[in-house]
């Protein structure tokens, strides 16, 4: 047993900050508050230099619970960019002003330090803990603003929501148990051969209104299912997503910006966990798995893309988009190769800019106007023409417009999916992504074609915090799709450390 | 390191920085001395493309390509495939860009965004030099997107006006619905070669590496872009609406540049065209019909411009057919004579509505004697695009016409020589109309020609119109000049009958014209009576507005409505229903029914009351509708998986 102190380093760091953080408040006062987001920021800058150094096949640590590797490594960066961005959105975020501050960085940091648990572990129960962790701290900060209403109802149905996915993930969790006896998924692995072939005399269930047979082990068929129901929930995907336009929609708008990326970047991280240790004797649940992604990925594309269209709120427009988001990711995972996987972390790198700058730039125009509705859109090219550009760029590249890296993002999905053959994926994929084009060009027609009715006031001014976050966002979303090579060759070779 | 890539980098790139710095600084330095940098920098690139274009003519072109992603399973090179085919066509791009930018100053005096337009326009040309060099579909794609950018960025310029926005994102939305094909193509040919790049495919197609049904295939699908770009049939309604935009941009855009783009696609992966013979004949088709098609809708157009914009969709339908009928030549040599008429005639009809304050040519007349320089510029390009010997349409169209009679399919032979009797006619009623007889409205009356930045650029294409056609006498004829003629199999001589029937044709139309609109031998109103049901069914431009307006677009607002619906109402029955289940089987229940609802009661009750009334969402019970669709929704999902498996 190998108890290495360094292996948790980034999440330790993580999680001292937030608890230190969080006292700032009552030891130091107005000296805490302010000093409370500068912490947050150099701990997340902290945690992600000290992850790199785990860049590497995998080391297994803590009883086989703890694993570091090359994987963890990127998702890590992903959480802690996020972290730094939503941070310096924070800042000068106005609702946020009537409440605790430094508490709430302290939240996110711990947020933080459980998605980061999240991406490094190889146990179920450490898995259902960290998932947990995050969940509940996420419930409290999109409740946060207790003066609002919507934000309390936000908080309230995320909570009730994922209460019941989580249940039913431990369901599938508790089954794997049982029928391998172990919680370690190396362990569970190892004793997938010799279920695959006890179980052939129940190889089948019996449907309304014939049978369908199942290759291998309906109960560990069953347990897959399970498992993604709260993978799917916190990835959101279709039909596990029904939490996600309330809570970006109350949620304060950096929060939603926080879960629509480093949240869902955890789900992924878990999932890509599973499938990567299962991944040698993963044929015996008989395809099922591929099937199962499948189908969410299918779902969530096209649910995703023609409900946002009809959204007239932009964070209920962007909750959808993150939606479909989810769909294009997944068939990443439906490919089932190195180039598959690989793309499933491209785009995750590329989306997180992508999407927090839309998200930013959301909750920016909110902090000037006051409004979240796309009537609040109208004539911003012209009254703010920065602004509307950076919105632009954001959805456009959200969309999949090149030279943007979204469009990169979307092509590796689709070159992984088209050699492995899933013709009707792409199909499906590439008629998605035209129809989320309407869905942005809502937004873009509201900001450069249409006239306010009425002058929008400004009430607030811009912040250059946001402004410096919206900059990193934007080269962010620009530099991969001028020079994609550095981070395809990294992703990629993540992948093939372990896989 | 040879001069040849510089140059073309200089080419591309010095647009690029004219954008930068009008975009930036544009508002700043105001009119005009925003358009200095743009103007000049345009002016840069159109200088350079001539020695590139004299270095790639003497043998010294080539492919020029860098690594840019190389990760295994995907390697993608960028960089110029520069042979006289594209150099060809980059000269003629840069030229006809720079004119255009000169003219603009004039026209876009006192726009309160004249810095921006320039920014926009330079933006464009970087792209669609960036588009016409490409070596890879990778780069045509990236290219092809950002051309289409510019363009709905230029028609909704206006965008004060609803028709100008409108027609922006109508632009978007139907090049787009082609894009998918073309996405969808370039993909297939990835998936069945491994690479991106022409030469790789096109030496994949040529060893039979692939099967003749996906070939076809993937033509098709590489024939939908080309269908939305070059607004084809059933997609072009988007560009006579595009005429929304300044008209420079009309010339520029939506006449002698990036509608082109879908031709000169079509003509650069000409190997796997020429694969697929069933697509060549699906190419030539649609094209044969939309020449026809958009050239009647352009007999009863009233405003100008949209006269031009159908004509424009019918040249381009010239083309298409051109390559169905195996000549890419021919298609490339008229897209290039196009180029030069089709943007005189609209810098023309700038020139007019720059002069009137209309669009509407019955609102003109009698403009000859004031404006001189526009007139007879004007009617030069009307004889071009009319195929008159011997200015630049002549040469290029009968190209066309004797490669039609050559493969000698009868529906083909019908589009192709009644739109040269159409297109003579049209265009010489729209001149009658506005240039002869008296002024109609003040506008007309007080008429007056635009200045020298107008009228040159006007000057200069019209010599364009004039020779450019006889490059034709150039040993070898256009096909060696512009390198094409590799893939014509057999010699296409002169057709001494398709000439004479395209130029008899060409002059009836002119003679129908000047008998009813000139001398007016026959009442204009009595025809028109007569002709009232073709008349409505062209004015209506054969429904296709109104079954995409009345149809597809409501049905799709419909369907994404019907979802969001789903989500909130269907959902809403099927709790209600479990509600009532419920307390069915709760009734029967006794005691423990009593504790469970009273139990749900009271909390629900607590809730309100520590909530608020914010919370009127929750009561109606919206999370209890949620949480059942997870239920539902992963039973489902499981089935789902079963059901594919």
């Amino acid at each position: 047993m190998v108890y290495d102190w360094m292996h948790l380093a980034p999440h330790m760091v993580l999680a001292g900050a937030g608890i230190f953080v969080i006292t700032l408040d009552l030891v130091w006062g107005k000296l805490g508050r302010a000093l409370a987001p500068w912490l947050t920021i150099a701990a997340a800058a902290a945690a992600g230099a000290l992850a790199l150094r785990a860049w590497g096949p995998g080391a297994v640590s803590w009883g086989g619970a703890l694993v570091v590797d090359s994987l963890y490594v990127l998702f890590g960066l992903v959480f802690s960019v996020a972290l730094i961005l939503v941070t310096l959105l924070s800042l000068r975020y106005w609702p946020l002003d009537q409440e605790r501050k430094p508490e709430y960085f302290g939240l996110l940091l711990l947020v933080t330090a459980a998605v980061y648990f999240m991406a490094s572990s190889l146990d179920l129960i450490l898995i259902y803990v960290a998932i947990e962790f995050s969940s509940i701290l996420s419930y409290v900060l999109a409740g946060y603003l207790r003066r609002n209403p919507a934000s309390g109802e936000a908080g309230l149905k995320y909570f009730l929501y994922g209460a019941s996915a989580s249940a039913v993930m431990l369901l599938g969790f508790a089954l794997l148990y049982g029928m391998t006896g172990t919680t370690n998924l190396v362990g569970i692995s190892e004793a997938l051969p010799e279920l695959g072939r006890s179980a052939s005399d129940v190889g089948y269930i019996t449907l309304v209104p014939g049978a369908v047979e199942i290759p291998g082990n309906w109960a560990l068929f069953l347990a897959a299912g399970l498992v993604l129901v709260g993978l799917g929930y916190k990835i959101s995907a279709v039909p596990f997503h029904m939490w996600a336009p309330d809570a970006y929609n109350g949620a304060p708008t950096p929060i939603a910006a926080f879960l629509s990326v480093a949240s869902k970047a955890s789900g992924f991280a878990v999932l890509l966990r599973f499938v990567l240790v299962l991944h040698p004797n993963l044929e015996l649940v008989g395809g099922a798995w591929t099937s199962y992604v499948s189908v969410l990925a299918v779902l969530s594309m096209v649910i995703g893309s023609l409900i946002g269209i009809v959204q007239n709120d932009i964070r209920r427009l962007l909750a959808y988009s993150s939606i479909a988001h989810a769909g294009f990711i997944l068939l990443g995972v439906v490919a089932d190769t190195r180039l598959g996987y690989a793309s499933v972390i491209i785009y995750l790198v590329i989306y997180a800019f992508m999407n927090i700058g839309a998200f930013g730039l959301a909750s920016i125009v909110g902090h000037i106007t006051g409004g979240y509705e796309l009537s609040d859109y109208s004539g911003l090219g012209r009254r703010r023409p920065i602004l509307a550009a950076l919105l632009a760029v954001f959805l456009l590249s959200l969309a999949g417009i090149p030279p943007l890296a979204g469009f990169f993002a979307k092509f590796y999905v689709l070159a992984a999916i088209i050699q492995t053959g899933h013709y009707t994926l792409a199909v499906i994929a590439i008629l998605m992504s035209v129809v989320g084009l309407f869905l942005y060009a809502r937004v873009l027609k509201a900001m450069y074609f249409d006239r306010p009715e009425e002058a929008v006031p400004e009430v607030r001014r811009l912040s250059w915090a946001g402004a410096v976050a919206m900059v990193l966002c934007f080269v962010g979303t620009l530099a991969p799709g001028v020079y994609p090579q550095p981070l395809v060759a990294w992703a990629k070779e993540a992948i093939a450390l372990i896989l | 390191m040879s001069i040849i890539p510089i140059l073309a980098v200089i080419v591309q790139f010095a647009p690029l920085v004219g954008f930068a710095v009008a975009l930036f600084w544009g508002k700043r330095m105001g009119e005009p001395r925003a358009s200095f940098v743009p103007v000049a920098m345009m002016g840069v690139s159109a200088l350079a493309s001539i020695p590139l274009l004299a270095g790639v003519l003497s043998g010294h072109g080539g492919l020029f390509t860098v690594e840019w992603i190389n990760s295994g399973a995907i390697s993608i090179n960028i960089g110029y495939m520069l042979d006289n085919y594209s150099a060809v066509m980059t000269a003629t791009v840069a030229i006809v860009a720079f004119l255009i930018h000169l003219y603009s100053i004039g026209y876009m005096h006192g726009d309160p965004r004249f810095g921006r337009f320039f920014a926009y326009l330079n933006l464009f040309a970087f792209s669609m030099l960036g588009l016409v060099t490409a070596s890879n579909f990778m780069q045509l794609f990236i290219f092809w997107e950002l051309v289409g950018l510019c363009s709905y960025l230029l028609i909704g310029f206006w965008y004060e006006k609803k028709s100008a926005s409108d027609a922006g994102i109508k632009a978007f939305i139907t090049t787009r619905t082609g894009d998918v094909g073309f996405m969808l193509g370039i993909f297939l040919l990835f998936a069945l070669t491994g690479s991106m790049d022409y030469d790789k495919i096109f030496h994949a197609v040529e060893g039979g590496a692939i099967g003749p049904t996906l070939i076809t295939a993937a033509a098709l699908l590489l024939f939908c872009g080309a269908i939305g770009k070059s607004a084809q049939i059933p997609l072009q309604v988007w560009l006579p609406d595009a005429m929304e935009g300044p008209t420079p941009v009309s010339a520029l855009i939506h006449a002698a540049t990036m509608v082109c783009a879908g031709v000169y696609m079509i003509a650069r992966v000409f190997p796997i065209f020429e694969a697929a013979p069933t697509a060549l004949f699906v190419v030539a088709i649609v094209g044969g019909t939309t020449a026809l098609l958009a050239a009647t809708i352009a007999l009863v157009q009233i405003d100008i411009k949209r006269v031009l914009a159908y004509s424009t969709v019918s040249q381009l339908g010239y083309m298409i057919l051109a390559l169905g009928v195996g000549n890419p030549v021919a298609a490339f040599f008229h897209l290039v004579t196009h180029a030069f008429f089709k943007s005189l005639l609209f810098l023309g009809s700038g020139s007019m509505i720059h002069g009137t304050g209309t669009q509407d040519i019955r609102e003109m007349g009698g403009l000859a004697p004031k404006m001189k320089t526009t007139t007879w510029t004007f009617v030069v390009g009307a004889l071009a695009l009319a195929g008159v010997p011997p200015l630049a349409g002549f040469f290029s169209k009968d190209e066309i016409l004797g490669s039609v009679s050559d493969y000698g399919h009868w529906w083909l032979i019908v589009c192709g020589f009644l739109t040269a009797l159409l297109t003579a006619f049209y265009m010489f009623r729209a001149i009658y109309i506005s240039y002869a007889g008296k002024p109609r409205t003040a506008g007309a009356e007080h008429a007056h020609e635009s200045p020298p930045v107008m009228t040159i650029p006007l000057i200069v294409l019209a010599v364009f119109s004039v020779t450019a056609g006889w490059i034709f006498f150039v040993p070898g004829g256009f096909g060696a000049f512009s390198g094409l003629s590799v893939f014509l199999h057999h010699e296409h001589g002169i057709n001494v009958g398709a000439m004479g029937a395209s130029v008899i044709l060409a002059l009836s139309g002119i003679f129908i014209a000047t008998i009813i609109y000139l001398w007016k031998w026959v009442d204009n109103e009595q025809l028109y009576k007569i002709f009232r049901p073709v008349a409505f069914v062209l004015e209506r431009k054969y429904f296709f507005d109104d079954v995409y307006h009345g149809l597809l677009v409501p049905g799709f607002v419909l369907f994404s409505r019907f979802w969001g619906a789903f989500d909130l109402w269907v959902i809403d029955g099927i709790v209600n229903l479990s509600a009532f289940m419920t307390v069915l089987v709760s009734r029967f229940e006794g005691w423990f029914d009593l504790a469970i609802v009273d139990g749900v009661v009271n909390l629900l009750g607590w809730i309100t009351r520590t909530f608020g009334a914010g919370f009127r969402k929750l009561q109606t019970g919206y999370v209890q509708e949620y949480i059942i669709i997870l239920g539902v929704g992963a039973v489902a999902v499981i089935l789902a998986a079963l059901a594919i498996l």
